[in-house]
């Protein structure tokens, strides 16, 4: 039977039939043609996004389990397999949320192949979607792997000048750790003789492959994540990638990696977690010290938003490896969080970019003399990733550092420091961009945001400000699924 | 402005008339209702209570000695504190720059902060984990590839001696075959 999975999954696929199809009957570069393909893209996800907005009004938030289960019987024992819990179902929430105003952020950037620059994104949308609905090993695989074409292309045909290196460098780190996962999944399916997610959780590998198990998987979603010293294509990606790619790839891919965690490392292989949470422990300290330094030193502000997404992706495996609810909790919603942050934040970089085509940031300085309600936006996402209190930024780091706090105190106490450089990068950052004197003659002209930009901004600044208000609304969705996840974890792993 | 400042400086002086019985006196339970928690064993604020007599009222002897000198350099003797500033004496420095922490402060945490910034980046990203990892790994493949095209040279002679090393090493290989 199939479903509402199904169908949030696939309605973008209905929007590339229907700009192919446009493709083919008008001209290409027929400025009737683009319009008329970017309100399709437009219009079919705000459509998968009204979906996901009932499916998440629909989701039992008391059932700890799998809900809107859908399963066709696919090949070679595999199946069609698909459902959400409490830890999913957001993310296809933030999937749908995002995607539009992507499509909104490209509508006067991308200025070739526009037709085919709106595929790619549709397409990434229904492989994205299907990564947090997959109850099937191989599907899972299928849809995670895929994702990466899409994106290797937004950034290797739209990106900027140094494109085709970080494309390929982006390919290379992700194909490695998932190639490893392969043989993993290849390894999962000979000894339980499943490839059902759900089987898979309750089936008991032995401590032995664990081991392997954890780490084959723990090489992809690390570079996905990324986590030190894997992430060094994120920032070049980021650079080279149209700005809707960086909101994409900061928003949504990366939690990808998190998310992975969540479903199989700790449920499937709890022991080999228990073991190697002092790795991840350090691996998170370092990445969140390390990054944000790096972040306090770039010129370019792309680069440096990058780096303190590395930062908080730390946060984030900290809290999951925490163990406890209240971690796992923490890791979740700052994921989220940092999916509205962080994609606003590139948006902010955009609005400028835009206008000047450069990222440099001793190109700008005293932009609030000429924009002051972009210095405000900014100013608010700055605060949102220093993760200051009434923002969505400061629950998810409160509550990881609260959860790593109880499993070590070290890597708290080394996480809470990140939180001071991060304030030192991001405050720098808006101080030499927005304030000052307008020095540079380059700028006396440049606007403020105009109407799409702030239809853009609006739904980003209320999540910010709500999720900081009021994160119980998220805790409420994932309570029952993380308690059921930690309580398993802990009978497992004898932790 | 003056306005503000008035209505401060009556709160400045007033408000601990006011309060100090809810804060600190017998109402104090009732108005904090246990927002100031203590372990049992934590007997800080007993401790605080019981300090030398001296320490009480140092605050209020340092401060009014401040208050007196400032009257008498600024008020009294008019002009001396500009006189004071013109000879750019030590004490003037020291006090003038805040005893120096802006200084004190970029030297350590600033200067540190960003020295470790450049390390991890040039030479942690950029040199250790591009340098090995992907820009190591793409340049040794291409150095590789490059000495391998040399094999190619496209001389006949080179590719019939390459074919007859093969079809010896299979001959070899399935006698050696045969006879086991």
């Amino acid at each position: 039977m199939l479903g509402i999975l199904s169908l949030i999954t696939y309605v973008p696929l209905i929007g590339v039939a229907v700009i192919l199809a446009l493709r083919f009957v008008g001209k290409a570069d027929n400025p009737k043609t683009v319009d008329a393909a970017k309100w399709i893209a437009l219009i079919t996800t705000l459509a998968t996004l009204a979906l996901s907005v009932v499916l998440t009004a629909r989701f039992d938030q008391a059932n700890p389990g799998f809900q809107f289960v859908e399963s066709l019987p696919w090949f070679a024992g595999l199946h069609y397999a698909m459902a959400v819990d409490g830890i999913s179902v957001l993310f296809v929430l933030l999937t749908a949320f995002l995607m539009p105003i992507c499509i909104l952020a490209s509508w006067k950037s991308i200025e070739t192949r526009v037709l085919e620059y709106l595929i790619a994104f549709l397409i990434l949308e229904t492989l994205v979607i299907g990564v947090f609905c997959a109850m099937d090993l191989v599907l899972f695989y299928t849809f995670f792997e895929f994702g990466l074409v899409p994106m290797f292309l937004i950034i290797g045909i739209w990106g900027g000048k140094r494109r085709v290196y970080a494309a390929f460098k982006f390919f290379l780190y992700t194909l490695l750790g998932s190639v490893l996962m392969l043989a993993a999944i290849l390894a999962m399916i000979s000894v339980a003789h499943t490839s059902s997610i759900p089987e898979l959780m309750a089936y008991k590998f032995a401590p032995g492959l664990q081991t392997w198990l954890w780490l084959a998987f723990f090489a992809s979603f690390a570079v996905k994540m990324p986590m030190w010293p894997v992430h060094t294509w994120l920032p070049d990606a980021h650079v080279e990638a149209p700005t809707a790619g960086s909101v994409i790839l900061a928003g949504i891919l990366l939690k990808m990696g998190g998310y992975g965690f969540l479903r199989f490392s700790l449920p499937m292989f709890p022991e080999a977690s228990a073991i190697f949470t002092p790795l991840v422990f350090a691996l998170s300290a370092i990445a969140i010290v390390y990054t944000s330094l790096v972040a306090f030193r770039q010129t370019d502000i792309k680069k440096l938003i990058a780096y303190s997404s590395v930062a908080h992706m730390g946060f984030v495996t900290m809290g999951i490896f925490s163990g406890n609810a209240i971690g796992v909790q923490g890791a979740i919603f700052q994921m989220l969080s940092h999916g509205v942050i962080s994609g606003a934040l590139f948006l902010c970089v955009g609005v400028v970019y835009d206008r000047m085509h450069t990222r440099e940031i001793a190109f700008y300085g005293g932009l609030v003399n000429r924009m002051p309600w972009y210095a405000a936006v900014f100013m608010l996402f700055t605060m949102g990733n220093v993760g200051l209190p009434g923002t969505s930024g400061f629950v998810g780091e409160i509550m990881t550092m609260t959860g790593a706090y109880h499993a070590s105190t070290w890597t708290a106490l080394v996480a809470a420091t990140g939180v001071i450089f991060s304030a030192v990068y991001a405050l720098s950052l808006y101080r030499r961009t927005v304030f000052g004197e307008m020095t540079n003659p380059a700028l006396a002209a440049i606007t403020d945001l105009d109407m799409r930009e702030i239809i853009i901004f609006t739904p980003l600044i209320l999540s910010t400000l709500y999720l900081g208000l009021q994160p119980g609304v998220v805790f409420q969705i994932t309570q029952a699924s993380v308690d059921h996840l930690v309580s398993a974890y802990h009978a497992f792993s004898g932790a | 402005m003056l306005i503000p400042i008035i209505l401060l400086s009556f709160g400045a002086v007033f408000a601990g008339f006011v309060f100090v019985e809810k804060f600190v006196g017998e109402g104090r339970n009732e108005f904090w209702k246990g927002a100031i928690f203590n372990a049992p064993t934590n007997h800080i604020l007993e401790h605080a209570h019981h300090s030398p007599i001296w320490l009480l009222w140092l605050p209020l002897v340092v401060s009014t000695t401040g208050l007196l000198i400032a009257f008498y350099v600024y008020i009294l003797k008019e002009g001396m504190g500009a006189r004071i500033a013109a000879r750019k004496g030590l004490l003037w420095g020291f006090l003038y720059n805040k005893w120096y922490f802006d200084e004190l402060y970029e030297a350590t945490f600033v200067k540190a902060a960003k020295f470790l910034g450049d390390l991890f980046w040039k030479g942690g990203d950029q040199k250790l984990i591009d340098g090995l990892g992907p820009d190591g790994v793409s340049a040794v493949s291409l150095h590789l590839g490059k000495r391998m095209g040399k094999v190619q040279t496209g001389y006949v002679y080179h590719y019939a001696f390459v074919m007859l090393l093969g079809v010896a090493g299979l001959l070899s290989f399935a006698l050696w075959a045969w006879q086991a």
